[in-house]
């Protein structure tokens, strides 16, 4: 018996016991809501740490077949180095949003605390999603987290098409699977078919590709929720999930023949979502719009890094195709651990401040110098600025690119745009961030409320630290994704090539390598050297109102000055007529038919006959 | 030995740039002065300044993070690496390999950022508004280096500022074409870079200064990169006789002063650029990366 042979019943065994978690949570209600999540925390801990285990060892894919499942089949999991490496990121990142969550206090005085069923649920779901090894066990998880989803809206909102989203996804993944292998649904290699091969790319863009907001389906997942605890899980669980499913949609089975030609949509797809996102993140008057945007713009370079790999395949460059899938792996790892960072920092600066309307705040580092930290450390690891994570990926992406030519001439007209297109949305998602930041978090407050808020809890503030610590962490040793969490993942993808020389210290060997950790020595040693000349001791050091350009003193009842003398976020980009308007998911009024009211008895539904076949065998 | 031979061109490359960053920037001044007095008598004005501001107490401004209170250090520190990696007369210099032009794109916007968001901490109406440009014009500028450092990078098979300023020793970087296009859109983003208004507003005393001659390098760092990509001729390399050394330094010198004196005819004649042309000359200079990024993918593809 192989060491990795009692992980996957016991990764099942803990999405199991976290879904039964959610529905003690939402039974019990909040007596026992500390607890259970804190449960929920630990678990996903443990399920993050059997994950990295099983990694590590790298032994074969293993399957373990369920005594249930439709007449005829049974329902099949099964572990490999992909689903393994998903799965460290989405414990990690789902363990950190639950116990964040447990931590903070209610809103306000006399509020009941936020309910924790839904974020454990959907984690729970995630963990299922990325083990399922049939079209059935996809559907089921996937659909769980769209009944999770439902649970976290109230109102009006309950009523938007967002909780149907990953459901929908998970429909369109299993038909994709269905045409792949017929006989034996999974995860098989496509044909020489033509048409099939069409068939499975359409289904792919319209499940997962749409949950990462591609066009011309996609809608970002993390639109399905206004809830702060759902979209920050959405973030750094759902987001990944998909871009798993599509990476073993379309590039784990497309032949090389047809991977040039499947290789072009994605990488346009990808730069329509890129752009859209970064531009939606540009407009955007509040946190979460912003921050939604900046995760659609990370779907289009996941497109991107597979659409390269895709390409690279075609013309027989495996060590083109590891750069882009490194990329496509950072990528994974900064939305699991920037993307939750920075949801989680704007739901307690939110919290705090009693609105997420950028005009509204202001000020918020100076009485939340850790929340902004994390905010700024989940920044990092999305934009494309040294030492983060983004940067690296992007890094990866230009080493690509540049190897790209070898493919062909007519990689010259795809490629020179698309190195337009990266770069312009990345300024894009730049100048978000620093609106974002410069008018959030620094300067004076607007309001009485940012002046008052208070920083989350220290138990919380641990958990923002730690993530921060570990982002930072993979920011400057990023060359431990490519060459330790995902070299089976990638090899797997890869059909067997391996990076050449593995280092730890830095991106691909030799002159060309991208070490940060030593130029983050050497910038650290001029730093210090800056700081001290200009730091010397000073006996009596004051601080002044900053020079109001001339502007009246402002009168007593402006106690934080006149607002319209301090910037609220316009002019910050170009003016260009094209504005992608920031709305959320169109709310479809389902007053006559209400499938979210009768969303917890359709599952029961599909579950019955699962469940007497089961019975019946 | 090769090693040895690297850290003097390190050294010497240190040397030259804190001759020239004064040097640069006070010639600069004085045409933008309309060449009144003379250049030394500027450059001794701006000495005496930066003497009485740093012997200033700093008086830092009431919304201060203690983050961006560092923020003129960091930047400091950032455009200092920057301007040790990128090579003057010598490739293959000891910090040489650290940085390759993406990278050095990167640190360059984290040095640019810093202040900026400094600029922003003190909440007052003309910080806001020059980070509000500074970040507009940025957007179009950064947009325009990266196929530009593509086009660059391809025909010298690589990333690094070495391997580009190499490049023409081998003629293996026969798109001479997608070059000069890369390096105009270089030069029109090191313009819009520099012009931008100032950032210094909420600063007093030591960090104005730093923040001065940190600006004074990033305007030498951008001269460097615009000579290595435009013109990176004569440059030597550890391996080369030491013989070669004085010639190589010499014609760094003699490329400085012509850039130095196109600079300074166009301050003089133009003044500052006029608001209105940057976003042109920057969408300009997009157009121009992107055409040389597509010469050298058809070159490198067709060889």
């Amino acid at each position: 018996m192989r060491v990795t042979d009692p992980i996957l019943p016991l990764l099942a065994g803990i999405a199991c016991l976290l879904l039964a978690l959610a529905a003690a949570e939402a039974w019990g209600g909040a007596r026992i809501r500390h607890g259970i999540g804190l449960s929920a925390a630990c678990l996903s801990g443990w399920g993050a740490l059997l994950a990295l285990i099983a990694l590590v060892m790298g032994n074969a894919p293993v399957r373990l077949d369920l005594p249930i499942g439709p007449p005829g089949a049974s329902l099949g999991l099964a572990l490999d180095p992909l689903a393994a490496f998903a799965l460290v990121l989405v414990f990690l990142a789902g363990a950190a949003v639950i116990a964040f969550a447990a931590e903070q206090p209610p809103p306000s005085r006399g509020a009941p605390p936020p309910a924790l069923s839904a974020p454990i649920a959907i984690l729970g779901a995630c963990v299922l999603a990325l083990l399922a090894a049939d079209p059935v066990m996809l559907v089921l998880a996937l659909s769980a987290a769209g009944h999770s989803l439902w649970l976290t809206g109230t109102g009006t909102v309950r009523r938007s098409v967002g909780c149907a989203l990953p459901p929908a996804a998970g429909l369109a993944a299993a038909a994709a699977m269905l045409v792949l292998a017929p006989a034996t649904p999974g995860f098989g290699p496509i044909g020489a078919d033509t048409a099939q091969t069409a068939l499975v790319m359409l289904l792919a863009f319209a499940g997962p590709g749409a949950l990462l907001g591609l066009p011309p389906f996609g809608r970002s997942a993390l639109l399905a929720t206004a809830d702060p605890t759902g979209r920050a899980i959405l973030a750094g669980c759902l987001l990944p999930v998909a871009g798993m499913l599509l990476l073993r949609l379309i590039l784990a089975p497309l032949p090389a023949e047809a991977s040039f030609w499947w290789g072009v949509p994605l990488l346009a797809l990808g730069s329509l979502a890129a752009l859209a996102g970064a531009w939606r993140a540009t407009a955007g008057t509040d946190l979460p719009t912003i921050l939604i945007g900046l995760g659609q713009r990370q779907g289009g370079l996941l497109a991107i890094g597979i659409g390269l790999a895709l390409i690279a395949r075609s013309a027989d460059l495996p060590g083109m195709a590891e750069l882009a899938l490194g990329a496509v792996c950072l990528l994974l790892v900064g939305q699991a651990l920037g993307g939750t960072l920075v949801f989680l920092a704007a739901s307690a600066a939110a919290s705090a401040a009693g609105t997420a309307r950028l005009d509204r705040l202001g000020g918020l580092l100076h009485r939340m110098p850790v929340t902004g930290a994390a905010m700024l450390v989940g920044l990092l690891a999305l934009l494309m600025l040294p030492p983060g994570i983004g940067f690296a990926a992007m890094w990866d992406l230009a080493q690509a690119i540049l190897a790209a030519p070898r493919t062909g001439l007519a990689s010259a007209w795809v490629l020179a745009p698309l190195a337009a297109v990266l770069a312009f949305s990345a300024a894009l998602a730049l100048a978000a961030a620093i609106r974002m930041l410069g008018v959030a978090f620094l300067g004076r407050p607007r309001l009485p409320r940012s002046s008052a808020a208070e920083d989350v809890p220290p138990q919380a503030r641990l958990i923002l630290l730690a993530l921060s610590g570990l982002a930072l962490l993979v920011g400057l040793l990023p060359a431990l994704v490519p060459a330790l969490l995902a070299r089976l993942a990638i090899r797997a993808l890869n059909e067997g090539a391996e990076r050449a020389d593995p280092s730890l210290l830095a991106l691909t060997a030799g002159r060309d390598a991208y070490a940060p950790i030593l130029l983050f020595i050497v910038v650290a040693i001029a730093v210090f050297v800056a700081w001290r000349l200009v730091r010397r001791p000073v006996v009596d050091e004051r601080a002044t109102p900053a020079w109001s350009g001339g502007f009246a003193p402002p009168p007593a009842w402006l106690p934080y000055g006149d607002p319209l003398t301090q910037t609220d976020g316009a002019g910050f980009v170009p003016a260009v007529t094209l504005r992608v308007p920031p709305a959320p998911m169109p709310r479809v009024r389902l007053s006559a038919i209400r499938l979210g009211r009768f969303a917890p008895w359709l599952i029961l539904a599909a579950l019955a006959p699962l469940l007497v076949a089961a019975l019946a065998r | 030995m090769t090693l040895l031979l690297a850290l003097l061109a390190q050294i010497l490359h240190a040397a030259l740039l804190v001759a020239a960053t004064p040097i640069l920037a006070g010639v600069l001044r004085w045409a933008g002065a309309g060449f009144a007095e003379t250049p030394a008598a500027l450059i001794r004005r701006e000495h005496a300044l930066l003497r009485r501001l740093w012997r200033k107490t700093p008086l830092p401004t009431e919304p201060s993070t203690p983050l961006l209170r560092a923020a003129p250090a960091i930047a400091a520190g950032l455009t200092v690496v920057v301007a040790l990696v990128t090579p003057s007369f010598s490739v293959g210099m000891a910090l040489g390999g650290l940085g390759d032009f993406l990278t050095v794109a990167g640190l360059l916007t984290l040095a640019r950022l810093l202040p900026l968001l400094a600029s922003l901490d003190a909440g007052s109406a003309a910080g806001g508004i020059a980070a509000a440009r500074h970040v507009s014009r940025g957007t179009i500028a950064a947009a325009a280096f990266p196929p530009a450092i593509l086009a660059l990078a391809l025909g010298a098979g690589g990333l690094t500022l070495d391997q580009i300023g190499a490049a023409r020793f081998d003629d293996a970087f026969v798109p001479g074409a997608a070059r000069g296009l890369a390096a105009a859109a270089i030069a029109a983003i090191a313009v819009a870079d520099l012009a931008g208004p100032r950032l210094d507003e909420a600063l007093s005393g030591p960090d104005l200064a730093l923040a001065r001659v940190t600006e004074a390098l990033r305007l030498l760092v951008w001269c460097n990169l615009v000579l290595l990509l435009a013109a990176p001729l004569g440059l030597v390399s550890p391996d080369s006789a030491l013989a070669d050394w004085p010639l190589a330094v010499l014609s760094w010198i003699g490329r400085l002063i012509v850039l130095t004196g196109l600079l300074a005819g166009a301050a003089a004649v133009i003044g500052p650029p006029p608001e209105r042309w940057l976003a042109p000359a920057l969408l300009l200079a997009g157009g121009l990366a992107v055409l040389a990024a597509i010469v050298a993918l058809t070159h490198t593809g067709a060889a």
